[in-house]
Order: C-alpha cells, then structure tokens, then sequence
C-alpha cells in the first residue's frame, strides 16, 4: 500500500465536496484532479509532467470525427422544439383518441417514443409533456403521482431509443475499451463495435421499455379505478381544443417526423450512412419541416417545402436507378440526362432550403436555435475534456492498476465485475451526469471487464438503459428537475420523487431483463451488420 | 462593491469577446451543418466525395467544441449540482464560485496553455496539414483553437469573478 490511494481518497473527497458545493461541475471534475496532483507533486507522490500529456488528449477529442453527430443531433432536437411541432402532434393524437384516461396514457406514450426515436432532448420533451398532457392527465382523473412519473419517465426515453446522444459517446468510448481489452486477452483482430451496432441494439430494449411502461400504467389505471369506484367521477372538463381533427391535419402533423425518423434510422441502421451524415439529413429534413409549421409565413412556404422533398424523393430514385453519376474514374465528365436533371434538381433543393433558413431566420427560429445548441453542445464536450483530466490524473495515481485488482478478486469473475459495474453506475446516477458517467466509468472499467467474453454491444445497452435510470433517480435526475419548472405549485418535490420509483423499479426490471436474454441487444445488430 | 475604471474597461472588453465569440460559433455551426449536407448530397447522388470538405467538417467541428466552452462558462449553462445551493445566486453561492474560478478553473486554463504552447508552436513551424494525405491544410490554425479559448475561459472567469450582475441575469437572446 503506498501513498497514491492515499491521494485517491483525497481526490475522491475533493471532487463530492466540490460538486456539492454547487459550483459548475465541469470545473470540480477537472479542476480538483489537477490540484490534487500538484500538492502530491509538492510532495514527491506524483509526477507533475505527467500532465504534458492533457493538451494531446483535448486535440484528441476535438478531432473526433464520431462525435461531429452530437451538434448536429442536438440541432435537430432543438429546431424540432422550436418549431412546435412535437407539440401539434401531441395536441392531435390526444384529440383524436379521446380524453378517457387510458386513451390519454397510450398518446402521452406514443408521442414521446416518436419524439425520442427524432431527438434526444430531453428538457424539451418534458416540458413539452408537463405543460400539455399534464393538465389533460389529471382532469381525466389520472392522480397527480402517477402523471408525474409517467411523463418523466416517458421524457427519458430519448436516451434510449437510438439516435440518442448516450449512444453516441457510449459507442465511441466501448470500442476504444473493447479493442483495448481484446488486444490484452490476446484477440488482435476483435469485431469493431460502431455507433450504428449500439442504435440497433437499442432499438428492442427502447421499445420494450415502452411497453412496460404501458402496462404497468395501464395496470396501476385499472386498480385505482376499482378504488376510487365509491368516490366521485371526475367531471369531464375540457382541457385540449376538442374541434375535430380531420385525418389530413393529423397526417400532416404526424407524417413529416414519421418519414424523417425513418429516413435517418434507416440510413444508419441499414448501413446506407454514418450517423454524422444521417444526422445531416436530419437537420436538413427538420429545416423542412419547421418551415412547413412556421406561423405567419407566406402560404406558398408549406408548398415549397412539399415540393422539395416531392425533389428528393425522385433524386434518390433516379440515384438508385443509377441515372445521377458523375463517372470522374475515367476522366470525362458525362453529361446526359441524367446528370443534367439531377444536378438541376439539386440545386433547386439547396435554394429551397436556402429560403427556408431565411424565413426561420426572419422568425427568429433559427437564431435562437443556433444559440442553444452551442449551449448543449458547450455543455457536453466539457465535461468530456474535464472527464480526461479527471482520468489522466487517476492513471497517474495507478488507480487503474487498483480498480483492476479490486475486479480480479471479486468473488463470481467475469458476472461479479459486471453486476458490480452495474450497481457502481446505476448509485453514480443519483449524483453524476451521462456524459460524466459514461466518461469517467468506461475508461477505468472497460478495459477490463470486456476482456470476458461479453459481446460489447449488450454490455453497451446495459450501461445505456442504467444511465437512462439516472435520469430520473432523485435528487438530481434531470428529468425531474425538468418537470419541477413546469409542474404546478400543488404537486410537491416530494410527489415528484415518489411518482418516479415505479419508474426506475421498471428500468431495473427492464435491465434484468436484457441481462437474462442478451438476444434482445444483440439479435438486430448481427442481423443488420452480418 | 464598487468597481475601478480599469476592471470596468475589462468587463466591457469581455463581453464585447463573448459576443464575438458567439457569433463566429454560430458561424462554425452553419458551416459545418451545410457542409457536412453537401458532402452527403454530392457522395450519395453523384459518387464525388472531397477529402478537403470532411476535413473542413472536422475543422468547424474542432473549433466549435473547444470555443463553445467559454460561451457556456459566461451564461452560466454548465451542469450544477444544486442540492445545497440556493436557487439564485445569493452571497455564499457566488462566493462558492469565485473560490472555484481562482482555485480550480484559471490555474486549470493556464497549465493547458502551458503545455499545449509547444505543440502548437511545433505545429506551426511545420505548417501542419490534415492527417490524411490529400486533405486540407492549415490545422495548425485549429491548433490554435485550444490556447485561444483558455485565454478566453480566463477572460470570462475574471469577469464573472468581478461582475455579480453576470450571473443569472443574461438571457439567450
């Protein structure tokens, strides 16, 4: 034993103190390391230059080209809010469905997995729900606790259902961990892990979660019903704008998102796109559809941008048809038909989207939404440049060396790690962050836990529905703080707190389901990629 | 407390970066999206791709992560845990965050400035390009990146740390 578990400890206290202390947590994860070791350093127990290596790993993460598709998902997301479009779509289809509380439940939910399979802001989502469905909730007689838990949870499923930004960094950081651990067990040639693989993946465990969510819901509606028969019905009140929805309304509100969910999962999960390209499309397919909801803008704008996509449609068809190709490898430039149409068509396009960034620039849409992506996006590369601060100065107190130890002589090998693993994030989650979590953990326990032989893929969903858990783990899930703003005064904090434990007991049931059929994460991605 | 006209000077010229600072983000940020669109549209309908494009994504990209962080340090968009912190900003809690600026963040942006100078430097000397060959040049201008926002995260501690209107009073706008 010698003094650098000392300096651990010391550090570990450090950084409790300092993000309760309530300052930026981002300063405390990369401030404290480095204060620590130059004390240590005062005193011979660390190696100051050791440090030279920070600016390397900053570079390192700037140059990530995986990571380009976090700004422009965060984009997307915040364009799509901006737009109120995923709020028209959840005033129709509760509308549409009726106010019975049931009817109710299953709108709450099929909206937010369709929000969550188009952006994975969740802020946004559970505002959205909180200042909407909530108030239809509980004047259809649903109790305060269990619309609470309910759309928190439901605000959550974002992070799950691909794309989702936890997947992103969790991809990136599982198949350096992975190919790390493959190469120390002798493997020099594992299967490379993408972002694509993990979004597969995700996609059953996100719906599954969906359907408990459901049931469970469902379940608990029918029991309080029974107790509550005695007491008064709830007068029917109101609440939403019950003027009937005409189907083409409803097509128009839900059909837009629904093809470019499909059109950005489907390149990636089919292997057509990266997820920085298809988050591309993304934005450029919200630009569309926000300018088609764009209030008091001239009536030929929704038009355009039909016909926009009407060009897309036939580019792509003519690209598939091997009309559009510009054939460079043998020199000549091929004019034909084809080509000529094709580039015609394009630049028609970029003009058309062109116009429609001036009219949401002109209703200061695009503005406000520029702004606050390079909030969320400053928000998150922060700490994930403060978590390699956090980690360089923890390998250069060996505390590697001792988390590999502690794994190698936990009693159950290979599932003891794992379950341990678990249980670390899933207590983390009460006070850390994803980004934090995911950076801080995967690092240090990756590496050796992948040397099992576990398929990184379920051990990334794993993660990925335990850090979904954090989100709503009180006091500091997101979620909840989220809906504390735009809850009313009459349901307390504490409400809050005891609406979500259902919740979070699902997920965990959610998680050991996975566990106990790995299937379920690894069945799509090996039929996609294999 | 009242301020000196020098520290007055300085609160100007710092927000008059920020506002700079923002603006090129926005840029980098359009860019990069209408960049990265045309690499897409270009590779999936007419099969021409340009490594000099992606690796201007990448550029946008590196500049826009790193000068993005002193934007959110000013506007007070940095995750906190806020258990025991009052909501507001009250005396202890500014106090809390002065302490964290001297102690943790500038000595934090001056170390990275002390290590990543001879890097970039060394970039600078060779004219260093993009890593694949064929791609575009100038990185050591992104190299740049990295020292120019610690400046900028030490410009805006200062000023958060001298100016108590700053915090919680601005608005995205």
């Amino acid at each position: 034993m010698d003094a650098s578990i000392i300096w651990l400890f010391i550090l570990f206290l450090c950084l409790v103190i300092g993000i309760l202390s309530g300052t930026a947590v981002v300063i405390v994860l990369a401030g404290a390391p480095l204060l620590v070791a130059f004390v240590a350093s005062l005193f011979g127990h660390f190696d100051i230059s050791y440090l030279a290596a920070f600016p390397q790993r900053v570079y390192g993460i700037m140059n990530n080209s995986l990571l380009i598709a976090i700004p422009l998902f965060v984009l997307m997301g915040i364009l799509l809010e901006q737009s109120r479009q995923a709020e028209k779509m959840l005033l129709n289809i509760s509308t549409l469905l009726g106010q019975t509380k049931s009817t109710l439940v299953i709108a709450v939910l099929f909206v937010s997995t369709l929000i969550a399979a188009s952006t994975g802001i969740i802020g946004a989502t559970i505002v959205m729900l909180g200042m909407i469905s909530l108030p239809a909730l509980l004047k259809s007689g649903v109790s305060k606790r269990m619309s609470s838990g309910l759309l928190c949870a439901s605000g959550t499923l974002g992070q799950i259902i691909p794309p989702s930004i936890v997947l992103i960094l969790l991809g990136d950081q599982i198949s350096n961990a992975y190919i790390e651990a493959q190469q120390t067990a002798g493997n020099f040639a594992p299967d490379p892990v993408s972002v694509g693989h993990l979004f597969a993946g995700a996609l059953l465990p996100g719906l599954l979660l969906v359907g408990l969510y459901a049931l469970y819901t469902l379940v608990a509606l029918l029991f309080q019903k029974r107790s509550e028969q005695t007491s008064v019905k709830p007068e029917p009140v109101e609440t939403l704008p019950s003027q009937d929805v005409s189907i083409f309304t409803l097509l128009s509100n839900i059909l837009p998102p629904l093809l470019l969910i499909i059109a950005v999962l489907g390149s990636i999960l089919f292997g057509v796109a990266t997820p920085t390209e298809s988050a591309a499309i993304g934005v450029a397919g919200t630009i569309l559809i926000a300018a088609f909801s764009l209030e008091k803008a001239p009536k030929y704008l929704p038009h355009l941008c039909v016909a926009t996509v009407g060009a897309l449609v036939v580019l792509f068809a003519m690209q598939s048809a091997g009309l559009t190709r510009v054939d460079f490898t043998t020199g000549d430039l091929i004019f034909d038909a084809g080509s000529i149409t094709g580039t015609i068509l394009v630049g028609a396009v970029t003009a058309s989207l062109i116009y429609c960034c001036y009219w949401l620039h002109r209703k200061d849409v695009l503005r406000i939404s520029l702004s606050k992506t390079i909030e969320v996006t400053a928000m998150v590369f922060g700490i994930i440049i403060a978590a390699s601060m956090l980690s360089l100065v923890f390998r250069g107190f060996e505390g590697d060396e001792y988390v590999q130890s502690f794994f190698s002589e936990l009693p159950g090998g290979a599932w003891g790690m794992l379950l341990v693993t678990m249980l670390v994030i899933f207590l983390l989650g009460f006070v850390l962050e994803f980004v934090e979590i995911i950076f801080i953990v995967i690092p240090i326990v990756g590496p050796v836990i992948l040397q099992a032989d576990f398929n990184p893929v379920w051990f990334a969903i794993l993660i990925a529905l335990n850090i979904q858990t954090s989100f709503m783990t009180p006091p500091f899930g997101f979620a909840l703080f989220y809906y504390r703003s735009v809850a009313p005064a009459h349901i307390t904090t504490t409400d809050i707190y005891i609406s979500v434990i259902p919740y979070v007991a699902l997920q965990l049931v959610a998680i050991a389901i996975v566990l106990k059929i790995p299937e379920l994460a690894t069945w799509l991605p090996e039929l996609l990629f294999n | 407390m009242k301020l000196g006209k020098p520290i007055q000077h300085f609160l100007l010229v710092a927000e008059s970066l920020h506002h700079a600072n923002l603006g090129v983000c926005k840029l980098l940020l359009a860019l990069l999206f209408s960049t990265q669109f045309s690499v897409v549209v270009m590779r999936y309908l007419f099969a021409i791709g340009f490594v000099e494009l992606q690796d201007f994504v990448l550029y946008c990209f590196a500049t826009l992560s790193i000068l993005g962080i002193p934007i959110a340090l000013r506007l007070d968009k940095h995750v906190r845990v806020d258990i025991f912190r009052a909501s507001g900003a009250t005396a202890s809690a500014r106090r809390i965050d002065q302490i964290s600026y001297a102690l943790l963040l500038i000595p934090l942006a001056i170390v990275t400035i002390y290590y990543a100078m001879p890097l970039v430097q060394y970039s600078w000397e060779i004219k260093e390009g993009a890593r694949e060959t064929g791609g575009l040049g100038g990185y050591y201008l992104v190299m740049m990146m990295l020292p120019i926002a610690c400046l900028l995260i030490i410009i805006q501690a200062l000023a958060l740390f001298f100016d108590k209107s700053l915090i919680h009073s601005e608005e995205v706008g």
